[in-house]
C-alpha cells in the first residue's frame, strides 16, 4: 500500500480545517485528544474512499519475505507483525493501534471511531483472530497455555 | 448497588486487550483477573496480546527516536501533546467552553486550537497504519510523516501572532500575499515564525518591511522581524 503526498496533505489540511472551524463546538464530552483523533480518522477514511485506496493488502501472504536468517527474534517478530497488520481491514487495524500503540481505553476508542463499545470489542476480537492466524509466535503462546 | 460481575470466559476474553494495555477500569479488572486465575486459555491470550502491545509500542518508540526520524519533530510532537493534555487537566474545558458560561480568553483558545492542529499535522497518518509511508523515499513522490520541508539557511523571517478572530482563509491569504511560509510554531504565546520566500526577497522585501506591513493587518496582533 502506498499513499501519495497529495492524499496525506489533503487529510492533514481537512483535519486542520475542521479543528479550526469546529473548535467552538467542542463541549468537553471527551478528551481533547480523543476529539481531534476522531476527526482525523474520519477525514482519512473519506480520503481513502475518494482515492479508492485499499489499505488491506490483497497480496498472497509471502512467508519468504520474512528473514529466517535473522538471529534477532524481535526483528523477525516485527516483520511478522507488519505483515499481519497489513491483512486487517482499516477499522480493525485502527481499533488495534489505538488500543496498543496509543494506549486508549475501550470507551475512548469507541468515541474516536464513533461506534458502540461492543463494536470496538468485536473489531479487536476479529483483529486478534486474524493476527493469530498469520503470526506463529502468537499462536505458539496461546497454544502453550491452552 | 453492587456492580454486575459477569465472570464469563467470553466477556473476559473480549476485555483482555485493555488488561494488556493497562486501561481496564478497576471494577472490570478485578473480575477479569479472578477469571484469569482459573483459565489457562485466557492467560495464554493475555500473554499473546501483551506481546503484540509490546511490539507495537516498540515500533512506535523506534520510529519516534531522533535517530530513526532524523529530526526532532517527533520529540516536539510528544512534548506538545503532553502540554495540551496537561493544560486540559489543569483547566478542564467543560466549565469554560460548555454552554454560554464564563468566556475563555479568545487568544488562549486560539492558541489551544492552533496547537491542536499542529499536533494533527505532526501526528500525520501514522495513526492510520500507513506504515508504507516510512518505507518510501521522498524522491519517489511519497513522503514520510516525519519529513519536514527544507528551510532556507538564514532566510529572512518574522515572528507573528495572529488575531483570535482570524480565519484559516484570512491567514492563508495574508501569508500568500506577503510570500511567507510558516516554518515553526505555535510557541508558548501562540507565535509563529514565517520565512520570506526567495521571490519576496528578490523583489526587495525584508523582514523589517514585511513585519511593518503585516502588523497593520487586522488579522495580526503582533509581528516582529527575527534577528538572524
Amino acid at each position: 500500500m502506498s499513499v501519495r503526498r497529495e492524499d496525506i496533505e489533503e487529510v492533514i489540511n481537512d483535519t486542520f480545517w475542521v479543528v479550526w472551524t469546529k473548535a467552538s463546538e467542542f463541549r468537553g464530552a471527551s478528551q481533547l485528544s480523543t476529539w481531534i483523533i476522531g476527526i482525523a480518522y474520519r477525514r482519512a477514511l473519506n480520503a481513502l474512499r475518494r482515492a479508492k485506496i485499499r489499505p488491506v493488502s490483497n497480496e498472497p501472504f509471502d512467508e519468504d519475505s520474512i528473514s529466517v536468517a535473522s538471529t534477532d527474534a524481535a526483528e523477525t517478530d516485527g516483520q511478522w507483525l507488519a505483515l499481519g497488520l497489513s491483512r486487517l481491514p482499516v477499522e480493525q487495524r485502527m481499533a488495534l493501534e489505538l488500543t496498543y500503540t496509543l494506549g486508549h481505553s475501550c470507551e475512548e476508542v469507541a468515541a474516536i471511531l464513533d461506534c458502540p463499545v461492543n463494536t470496538v470489542k468485536t473489531r479487536l476480537f476479529r483483529a486478534r483472530e486474524t493476527l493469530k492466524q498469520v503470526l506463529p509466535a502468537l499462536a505458539g503462546i496461546s497454544g502453550e497455555n491452552s | 448497588m453492587n456492580p454486575r460481575i459477569p465472570d464469563t470466559h467470553a466477556e473476559a476474553w473480549a476485555l483482555l486487550p485493555w488488561l494488556a494495555n493497562g486501561r481496564l477500569p478497576a471494577s472490570d479488572r478485578e473480575w477479569v483477573e479472578a477469571h484469569l486465575a482459573q483459565c489457562a486459555e485466557c492467560r495464554g491470550e493475555l500473554a499473546a496480546q501483551q506481546k503484540v502491545a509490546t511490539e507495537l509500542n516498540g515500533q512506535m518508540t523506534r520510529d519516534s527516536s531522533p535517530e530513526a526520524s532524523g529530526t526532532d519533530e517527533h520529540r516536539s510532537f510528544n512534548k506538545l501533546w503532553a502540554r495540551i493534555e496537561a493544560s486540559e487537566a489543569a483547566a478542564p474545558p467543560a466549565g469554560s467552553v460548555k454552554g454560554s458560561g464564563a468566556p475563555v480568553s479568545r487568544t488562549s483558545r486560539t492558541v489551544r486550537w492552533l496547537a491542536a492542529a499542529v499536533v494533527v499535522q505532526g501526528f500525520g497518518l501514522a495513526l492510520f497504519g500507513f506504515n508504507a509511508l516510512r518505507q518510501t523515499s521522498p524522491a519517489s513522490g511519497y513522503i514520510t510523516y516525519s519529513e519536514v520541508p527544507p528551510q532556507r539557511l538564514n532566510a529572512p523571517a518574522v515572528r507573528i501572532v495572529f488575531a483570535p478572530e482570524a480565519s484559516m482563509s484570512d491567514v492563508n491569504t495574508l501569508l500568500m500575499h506577503q510570500g511567507l511560509s510558516i516554518v515553526s510554531g505555535p510557541g508558548t504565546s501562540g507565535n509563529f515564525t514565517a520565512e520570506l520566500s526567495a521571490d519576496a526577497v528578490a523583489s526587495g522585501a525584508s523582514a523589517n518591511t514585511i513585519a511593518a506591513v503585516i502588523s497593520k493587518d487586522p488579522n495580526v496582533t503582533f509581528a516582529q522581524p527575527v534577528a538572524r
